[in-house]
């Protein structure tokens, strides 16, 4: 029989004068002065614990005793109970009988309440979300971020809950991505949440289904199609590293849909996207995006969460991030605006990436399609083009959807600055983003070719072509030969105008002939000249230090190329010609550059990067070649190219209707709220009552509580 | 010795791996600008803090892919040897293969039904098991929230109690309860904030000190066992 401390006949569970000290505490052997001072004090120190842990100290104790091998469990039930029952007043305790009778009762009643909206309108009490948004509040702010957005737009969406909130937070997201799409914007969903990509997949598949009020809204019979009215691109693996890694690189990141499909998005940076909006179930998924994405997105980062979320992502709402929504119920007022918005068709989205391959007095030109056609089949493109010579735009229409066209009649090694825009029935969009290309051909023949004979050996020597073809010359090609024999050939450096050929037959005569090359190819040869050399003839290798460089200056002055400074003090592009103009990107050093303008000063050079992006930068921080400073256009010159944030030229004529959809305004808010939400009513209802009943359970658990406390210590006294 | 050698190596790897993320990092949002000899590092030093990213990233979603294996591997076992709870041991395996298998055979174009049986089963399975699991959440609160002085009554309880109902109540789009709105409003703006806040900040310091310890070689899992 298990006799239990406490209940033994005559046991006192602390013997007066204390216990006695454990083993260890005693052993006089110990060097440690810390345990010898307790052994000393005779467990004085024990004393002052609480009376609780001095019980399970003793039983604990007395348990070794009996059975060193034993390890008690102080946490089972009853050895506090019974320990707790005081020597002398010892009562049976009946075994309490654990059924969860409890949880069963507060589950039942929950569930009940909740369900009732479902079956009995009478059960819906409580306002319903209001229908509109109050001024300046973060979820008007949101509302007003995302209907600000025109067609093509491109918003990051990270949708970052799993299933566990795809309850609340799908209808969050569900009525954000509802207003991009009506606004023609191109939502590019990604996540590090492998499961919600699926998700998301999921619901803008049903957003957009053939027959579906949104596409009803879009006119869009078929639906709204993957991979082109919206991306769902490929999870992103590691977490918080994953985000950094989509900053890095971001293309790459985006280069395939979830199902491994090429999405076709051609994204240098998140300053591509028009806005960035992150859907998070957790606090720290928000403050990841936070401090991860929102310094490198142009636009403020928007978020929309769980009402649970909200108290610890606060800091995050209120400091990192805009517009804000929270919960069910912003999603329904959230919807209820969203009713009240009509859509229109207008112009179409900018062209996607021009691309340009110089050519003889002409420019293949070939781009992208837009990516949303604003709501109308597109009905052409118009190009234009601004010359460096005479610094006025030229317009070239064109009709059909072909995305190719050949500007010809070009000057030669004159730049062009070319854009390029969408037309439709509703007028033309924005400008794409420009390049800028120089045509060309090859070079003119290298002239004054003259030979100096020597022993067994001559000297060539010949000056650069009058033109060089609009391209600086990379090289020449000499060659030479005796009677019939095959050619034999030197090729030489753009900055070599003299060649001495050795190994010739005295005697002989020997024919030569160069050329010059560039980009374009090869150019004619030379008229052919003739040496005999002799054992007579002098030493060769003179220098003659007259003689003329070639390329040292293009041959329309312009547009120079020009290669970044590898200790470049200054990398960034600015928007103007100062140092404190805000930045709209950055170069590197090593990075080859078009350089377009100067300032008037010539410290600043307006350039172009490889990218299409265009800035300032300070001229130091650019090696020109042989070109000179002064080579280029001034500033105060009619501005050949527009800033890269701005279009130079006016808007078209022809005003454009608003594209995308428009709040309609309506006098005062209807007094009921519409939407699309499915059972929003129901489910709202069902929250009110959840909350009624739980805030009805606790209280009556509380007091339960409480006056159960009171009734056991009026009987223990 | 060769123990030792193998875990100089690892150390090595994984410091000089956290000091070109860091530098990447650096130069990437150009805190630092490198000058004059040091600038020809500079793409180096982006292109490698670029490639370690990726290479995280794949290991990471590597490590998904040998986990799901191991995850197969360990429940067909337990479901061969019908050792304890091999029933849902078998019912995990049937399901990730059924998973595999439709998913497939759905990429083969071998399924000539409509609809998407993988995605209706993450409609219709998945999302509805794991919402219902979180929704149990309330019940277990509001039966925590029932119980929670059953016990002991204490000051600390009753204040934990009240503060519940209040913000509970302050939620119920009643006008009778509006009063309490602003209340509520205060205890999220200023006691919650602060502590989330705190928190915050806590994250903060923990994530300093572990990066610091980490660049310096002093990290528990960089050590050798000796060395502990």
């Amino acid at each position: 029989m298990t006799e239990v401390f406490g209940q033994g006949p005559g046991e006192d569970p602390w013997p007066p004068g204390g216990y006695p000290p454990p083993a260890w505490a005693g052993d006089p052997s110990s060097s440690s002065p810390l345990i010898a001072l307790l052994g000393q004090m005779r467990d004085r120190p024990l004393n002052r614990l609480t009376r609780r842990l001095r019980r399970l100290r003793a039983r604990s104790d007395q348990l070794a005793r009996r059975d060193p091998s034993a390890v008690p469990n102080v946490f089972a039930p009853g050895v506090g109970a019974v320990a707790s029952t005081a020597p002398g007043r010892r009562r049976r305790r009946r075994p309490r009988l654990r059924t969860g009778g409890g949880r069963f009762l507060v589950s039942l009643v929950l569930v009940s309440g909740m369900l009732l909206p479902f079956y009995n309108p009478l059960t819906r009490f409580g306002e319903g979300a209001p229908v509109e948004f109050p001024a300046d509040s973060p979820q008007e702010t949101l509302y007003q971020a995302l209907d600000d957005l025109s067609a093509g737009d491109l918003v990051l969406v990270g949708m970052e809950y799993g299933p566990t909130a795809a309850g609340e937070l799908d209808t969050v997201a569900g009525v954000l991505l509802r207003h991009l799409l009506l606004r023609r914007a191109i939502p590019v969903v990604v996540s590090r949440y492998p499961v919600t990509l699926l998700r998301a997949e999921q619901l803008l598949t049903r957003l957009g289904a053939a027959g579906s009020s949104l596409a009803q809204q879009l006119e869009r019979g078929g639906g709204l199609m993957a991979n082109n009215d919206w991306f769902v691109t490929r999870y992103l693996a590691g977490d918080m590293t994953g985000l950094r890694s989509l900053t890095m690189n971001l293309e790459q990141q985006l280069a395939r849909d979830l199902r491994g499909a090429a999405t076709g998005l051609t994204v240098d940076g998140l300053e591509d996207f028009e806005r960035v909006l992150v859907v998070a179930d957790r606090p720290e998924d928000l403050r990841q995006w936070a401090e991860q994405i929102g310094p490198l997105a142009d636009s403020e980062l928007l978020a929309a969460t769980g009402q649970a979320a909200v108290p610890l992502a606060r800091p995050w709402l209120r400091v990192a991030l805009g517009g804000t929504l929270a919960g069910f119920r912003d999603a329904l007022t959230y919807d209820s605006l969203l009713a009240q918005v009509e859509v229109t068709t207008g112009p179409p989205s900018a062209p996607g990436k021009l691309r340009a391959i110089s050519r003889d007095s002409s420019i293949e030109l070939e781009w992208d399609p837009p990516l949303s056609d604003g709501g109308s089949p597109l009905t052409g493109y118009t190009i234009r083009h601004l010359s460096t010579l005479d610094q006025n735009w030229v317009n070239v229409p064109l009709t059909g959807t072909g995305t190719t066209h050949t500007l010809t009649g070009l000057e030669n090694g004159t730049g062009y600055y070319i854009e390029l825009r969408a037309v439709n029935a509703d007028g033309a969009g924005p400008w794409s983003e420009g390049i800028t290309e120089v045509p060309f051909t090859t070079p003119a023949q290298p002239q004054s070719l003259t030979l100096t004979a020597g022993d067994a050996g001559a000297e060539a020597r010949w000056s650069a072509p009058d033109d060089d073809g609009g391209s600086s010359l990379r090289g020449y090609r000499l060659r030479w030969r005796t009677g019939t024999d095959a050619w034999r050939m030197a090729s030489l450096a753009a900055d070599e105008t003299r060649f001495t050929v050795t190994g010739l037959t005295n005697d002989d005569v020997w024919e030569f002939q160069v050329l010059a090359f560039n980009l374009a190819g090869d150019g004619d040869w030379s008229a052919v000249a003739t040496v005999t050399p002799t054992a007579a003839s002098g030493p060769l290798g003179v220098v003659d230090e007259n003689l003329q460089q070639p390329g040292a200056t293009p041959a329309t002055p312009g547009i120079v190329r020009a290669t970044v400074r590898q200790n470049a003090a200054d990398l960034t592009l600015r928007n103007a010609a100062d140092a404190t103009s805000p930045a709209p990107g950055a170069v590197n050093p090593g990075d080859s550059l078009l350089v377009l303008l100067r300032n008037p000063a010539g410290s600043w050079l307006f350039v172009q990067t490889n990218g299409g992006l265009r800035g300032w930068l300070p001229a130091a921080s650019l090696d020109l070649g042989t070109a000179s400073v002064t080579d280029l256009p001034q500033q105060d010159a009619p501005a050949p190219t527009p800033t890269p944030l701005s279009t130079p030229l006016p808007a078209p004529t022809s005003e454009a209707p608003q594209v995308g959809a428009s709040r309609v305004q309506q006098g005062p808010a209807p007094a009921l709220r519409r939407g699309t939400i499915p059972q929003a009513a129901e489910r709202e209802a069902s929250i009110h009552i959840g909350l009624a009943l739980s805030i009805a359970l606790i209280a009556l658990g509380a007091l339960g509580n409480m006056g159960g406390a009171v009734l056991r210590r009026g009987r223990s006294r | 010795m060769i123990r030792r050698s193998f875990t100089m190596i690892a150390v090595l790897v994984a410091l000089t791996t956290a000091l070109l993320t860091l530098a990447g990092l650096l130069l990437e949002r150009q805190p630092v600008v490198l000058d004059g000899a040091l600038a020809a590092w500079e793409p180096f030093i982006r292109e490698w803090s670029a490639t370690l990213l990726q290479v995280f990233s794949v290991s990471v979603a590597m490590t998904i892919i040998i986990g799901i294996f191991n995850l197969l591997l360990v429940h067909s076992r337990r479901s061969v040897r019908r050792q304890a709870g091999c029933g849902y041991s078998f019912i995990l395996f049937l399901s990730a293969a059924t998973v595999i298998a439709l998913t497939w055979l759905e990429r083969e174009n071998l399924l000539t039904a409509g609809a998407e049986w993988r995605l209706l089963l993450l409609e219709q399975v998945q999302v509805t098991v794991e919402s219902s699991l979180a929704a149990l959440l309330l019940f277990g609160l509001v039966y925590g929230a029932w119980r929670v002085m059953a016990l002991r009554v204490s000051g600390w309880g009753s204040l934990f109690v009240l503060t519940v109902l209040l913000v509970l109540a302050a939620a119920l789009p009643l006008p009778a309860l509006a009063p309490l709105v602003p209340l509520r409003d205060w205890l999220l703006a200023v006691p919650v904030n602060a502590g989330a806040r705190g928190i915050l900040l806590g994250i903060a310091l923990a994530t300093l000190v572990v990066g610091a310890r980490v660049l310096i070689g002093q990290e528990r899992s960089l050590r050798s066992e000796r060395d502990d």
